[in-house]
């Protein structure tokens, strides 16, 4: 990839490290602005989710004797292998929302120079292709040969799995192109039509929207996989407008796999790819074009909503400041929203894979511990998320009016945060599992449990308060600290563990009052027991708005006979300049 | 002639003050009544030498445990005199001057025909003109009564902000090196200095933001770390950058800043909305900050200042990115709020407004200061027509003219 960098002019390659920088947002996710390392250790992930997929692939092939049940099996893992690409790469075009356009900055920055718009335009571009380019790699790093080894060995020829190698991998980054240049084609037709004051504040919105839609069709969209279930038409309807199925289609075309009567998901799938490829080059070509001058035009001032302006009120003065701080710097911050987004991901999967099984029968089911797992993975992951997002800073050189207005013990700072961790987790989640939970019966049982998942969430805040003496979004933190995607995994799959004992634990006791009693009497305990220890400690805490690096000089106290200057009298000048 | 009144009042202030020359000094002080208007009005009134401190290390201050002390000079001509027997000692007057030794005490009879306005003032005057009587001198060096008079002015609310030998080291580094002044309400303190002279880090120490290395900041004579809680709520602080949290907008920024401090919610909305549209800034309020010029974040971070009607005023560049009307209005509003009795600490590069604005200046240099007094003054000592002259001559080193030359030269070559 270098090499392939290094054949761009000098100017391009200038501003395409730049802008990869801005791409990947290196401060949200504190990995010491080394972009080789973050690319590195996304890379690795990309690898390690392909290896684990590879290996499935290659174990599960015994279970397939009969030509229906081969069929079946191939079609329902190349599904599984587009749905999932097109995920990772719908998320990527989340993450980087926007880094394809010029912003305000670039064009005020750039225009003055002898820097030609198309030269821009190339570095963005470059930049965008990298990442993504570096995503489809790695993603299909062993299923891109596992796959074709796989189907290619059926055809009984080498020009069998060279051809299934070349359908693989075209389909794949067909595929990907297909949502990147999507979301590129939507956002840069946005920002043409739309006058710039209304698509600036219209962009936060598409941006969470697209990600709901990128998480929804990945989870809500069922899994086809006979050629009988493709010609109901109950199904049709879905594979006329789910996109995996038309590279699912193309796939199979490029492969000679695909069935005569399943020619149209192809063809849409080359309709599809054609229509987004140029629609996105025109959006970018026409945005360099035209909008670099309109950004330079038009104020970036986007005068308020005209109407009601409602400030709510949740608590005393300073819950309701931290909270609703909280709230505003969630939504309107790119990097909060995009590191939240990750956790927020796992919660509308959960709730999604539930939704989905809800709607898949009209008959109402007994509470399931899946169910209960689901929701305790919801709780848990958005406390989790927020948790974690509350840790990076929104602008540190804004933090002086905290300290300038911190007319309250550090107690009351906690108690606020502990206020914004239940009303911006806690209970939205609570509210959509207990919305999930209606498909459920019997009613006590679901009441039960929606106690239960309060008590849970309880505890959750208040683990997750521990040693938390500072302001939501104001901390400074060390860099590289957080090895996200090292302690991510390892997080995640302690959760699992805790979410299925939790659900072991607490299925017996909904059908038994004493045993549920108990049960909540044991987590209450649990939960009061660490609000008392953070009440405790918070008392004698003092608010920090940095993290401080721990010592690498050990310090033997040799020089402790010697009373510090701060206490020494200064009128004395004599005794002072004898110190200094 | 002096009204019945006031000569009560002044002969009740004269046995205050003659009641310390006996008294010890803690004891004494705590007697010593003299109305906070009366302070004010004073200050008002005699802005340029009245109430002027002669700085440094007194033996008398010392003595009664106060390093930094305060003598009334009650002549108007004082000043001159003192000058000029410096001249005859043969010292330099701008050369003192950077010693902080200012002024001395001498006392004439006051300006014939001179209207000494609101009753205090005149109150003040008859007290010690009672005093002087008294006890047949024409010298109000007394240390006593210097004690005194500064022991009511600190109660008071006279000396109101005092930093004495106050240090701040950046790893070794001094950025602020023995640092003494003191801000009085009703005055507006200019705090001058090159870029990097330690201003800002003064201003930082003053809000509480950064600690010093050492020494001693008082406010109404406690030291603030003592309360600083209490402190932080009667200080307001437009700091030198405009930072603020840009995905918030103007309103909401001033509703967080009003919760933050407490404040009721219906009096603090209805004070931002009159803030915001005095400030021009009502039609943008809703707009995120990101999207606000840098003359309208300032706007912002002084209505934030403003909003909980603090007694001190700390303000690092106030006028930084302010248009020609709105700049009018924040000078006439920084001459008002001292006039109302705020103490206000201003500190700015422009020296034309400082020169309109305040009736004293502090100048700072590599961390010293270098003046101290009223512009008045200096430029009397200093033989020097204008502030800016002033500050070129005590905190300017390089040749600018040659420096421009030098940089013309360079981008040509």
């Amino acid at each position: 990839m270098r090499k392939l960098v290094e054949l761009l002019p000098l100017q391009v390659r200038i501003l395409y490290r730049q802008f990869l920088l801005r791409v990947v947002d290196l401060e949200a996710l504190s990995i010491q602005a080394d972009i080789p390392r973050f690319l590195g250790q996304f890379a690795s992930v990309l690898v390690f989710i392909s290896l684990v997929g590879a290996i499935g692939l290659l174990t599960s092939e015994t279970a397939t004797a009969t030509p229906e049940g081969y069929l079946s099996f191939v079609w329902r893992g190349e599904q599984a292998l587009i749905s999932g690409m097109m995920l990772v790469v719908g998320l990527i075009a989340v993450i980087s929302w926007d880094s394809t356009f010029p912003d305000r900055r670039d064009v005020m920055v750039l225009s003055p120079l002898p820097v030609a718009a198309h030269t821009i335009l190339l570095a963005k571009v470059a930049a965008s292709s990298a990442l993504l380019g570096l995503a489809v790699l790695t993603l299909n790093f062993a299923t891109g040969l596992a796959w074709p080894l796989l189907i290619g060995s059926h055809h009984g020829s080498i020009w069998g799995f060279f051809q299934s190698f070349a359908a693989y991998w075209f389909a794949m980054i067909a595929a990907s192109i297909f949502v990147y240049g999507s979301v590129l084609t939507v956002q840069g037709f946005t920002a043409l039509l739309l006058p710039r004051r209304i698509f600036l504040r219209s962009s936060a919105i598409l941006q969470i929207v697209a990600f709901g839609l990128v998480l929804g069709v990945y989870f809500l969209q069922p899994s086809i996989t006979t050629p009988a279930a493709m010609a109901v038409p109950e199904n049709q309807w879905v594979l006329a407008w789910s996109p995996s199925f038309w590279f699912f289609g193309l796939f199979n075309q490029l492969n000679g796999s695909l069935p005569v009567a399943l020619g149209w998901l192809a063809r849409r799938g080359w309709i599809a790819l054609g229509v987004v490829i140029s629609g996105a080059t025109a959006s970018l070509l026409l945005c360099y074009l035209r909008t670099m001058k309109k950004t330079v035009e038009e104020p970036d001032l986007v005068p308020g909503a005209r109407g009601w302006h409602w400030t709510p009120r949740v608590g005393n003065a300073l819950q309701t400041a931290i909270v609703l701080f909280s709230l505003r710097s969630l939504t309107r911050s790119r990097q909060h929203r995009v590191v939240f987004a990750f956790y927020l991901a796992g919660v509308l999967g959960f709730a999604l894979s539930s939704l989905r099984t809800a709607l898949s029968t009209t008959a109402q089911r007994p509470l399931s511990a899946d169910f209960l797992i689901a929701t305790f993975m919801m709780m848990t992951l958005a406390v989790a998320g927020l948790r974690m997002v509350f840790s990076l800073p929104i602008s540190l050189t804004a933090n002086w009016i905290w300290r300038l207005t911190q007319l309250r013990p550090p107690e009351k700072y906690v108690a606020a945060t502990r206020r914004s961790l239940v009303l911006l987790a806690v209970i939205p989640v609570w509210f959509i599992s207990a919305m999930l939970s209606l498909s459920f019966r019997p009613l006590h049982a679901i009441a039960a449990h929606l106690v239960v998942l309060a008590v849970v969430g309880w505890i959750f805040i208040e683990l997750s308060l521990i040693g938390l003496y500072k302001v939501p979004f104001t901390c400074s933190y060390l860099p590289g600290k957080v090895h996200v995607q090292v302690m991510l995994w390892v997080f995640l799959f302690l959760l699992l563990i805790l979410a299925m004992s939790t659900a072991e634990l607490e299925m017996p006791s909904l059908n038994d009052a004493g045993r549920y009693m108990c049960l909540i009497a044991i987590l209450g305990t649990g939960a009061l027991g660490v609000l008392a220890f953070n009440r405790h400690r918070a008392k004698s805490a003092v608010l920090y708005f940095e993290e401080l690096p721990p010592d690498v000089i050990t310090t033997l106290g040799l020089v402790a006979v010697r009373p510090s200057i701060s206490k020494i009298n200064m009128d004395n000048s004599h005794e002072r300049r004898d110190l200094l | 002639m002096h009204r019945l009144a006031d000569i009560d009042l002044a002969v009740a202030i004269a046995r205050e003050i003659g009641g310390r020359q006996q008294a010890d000094g803690d004891a004494g002080r705590e007697q010593l009544s003299i109305p906070c208007a009366v302070v004010r009005d004073l200050s008002r009134i005699f802005p340029l030498h009245f109430l002027h401190g002669l700085k440094g290390q007194s033996i008398a201050a010392r003595r009664h445990g106060i390093p930094l002390f305060a003598v009334a000079l009650v002549g108007f001509r004082i000043p001159w005199a003192a000058v000029d027997a410096f001249d005859e000692s043969g010292r330099d007057p701008v050369a003192f001057n950077r010693q902080r030794m200012i002024g001395v005490c001498d006392v004439g009879p006051p300006t014939p025909g001179f209207d000494f306005g609101p009753p205090a003032a005149r109150a003040l005057w008859g007290a010690l003109s009672i005093l002087q009587e008294g006890t047949r001198t024409h010298c109000l060096s007394d240390d006593a009564l210097a004690v005194g008079i500064y022991s009511c002015l600190i109660r008071q609310g006279g000396f109101v902000l005092e930093l004495r030998s106050v240090y701040k080291h950046f790893s070794g580094i001094p950025a602020v090196d023995d640092v003494s002044f003191s801000a009085r309400a009703g005055e507006v303190t200019g705090y001058l200095g090159p870029n990097g002279s330690g201003k800002s880090t003064t201003m930082k120490m003053i809000t509480g933001l950064i600690e010093m290395t050492a020494g001693h900041i008082l406010f109404q004579g406690k030291p603030i770390q003592d309360d600083l809680i209490a402190y932080k709520r009667r200080m307001g602080y437009v700091p030198e950058e405009p930072y603020l949290y840009n995905h918030l907008s103007g309103v909401e920024y001033l509703t967080m800043v009003a919760q933050l401090r407490d404040l009721p919610q219906k009096q603090s909305s209805q004070c931002i909305d009159g803030l915001l549209r005095l400030l021009s800034l009502y039609d943008d309020r809703h707009a995120s900050i990101s999207g606000y010029s840098k003359g309208m974040r300032q706007k912002v971070l002084i209505a934030a200042a403003l909003l909980h009607n603090p007694e001190l005023i700390l303000l690092d560049e106030p006028f930084s990115g302010l248009d020609v009307g709105s700049a009018l209005v924040l000078r006439s509003l920084i001459q008002e709020l001292a006039a109302r009795g705020k103490v206000v600490l201003f500190s700015s590069h422009e020296l034309d407004t400082v020169e309109r604005v305040c009736s004293r200046v502090v100048i700072l240099h590599k961390g010293k200061i270098v003046a101290d007094d009223s512009i008045e003054r200096l430029r009397f000592l200093m033989e020097l027509p204008t502030l800016e002259a002033i500050f070129s001559q005590l905190a300017v080193e390089q040749d600018t003219v040659s420096m421009a030359r030098q940089i013309a030269d360079l981008i040509h070559a």
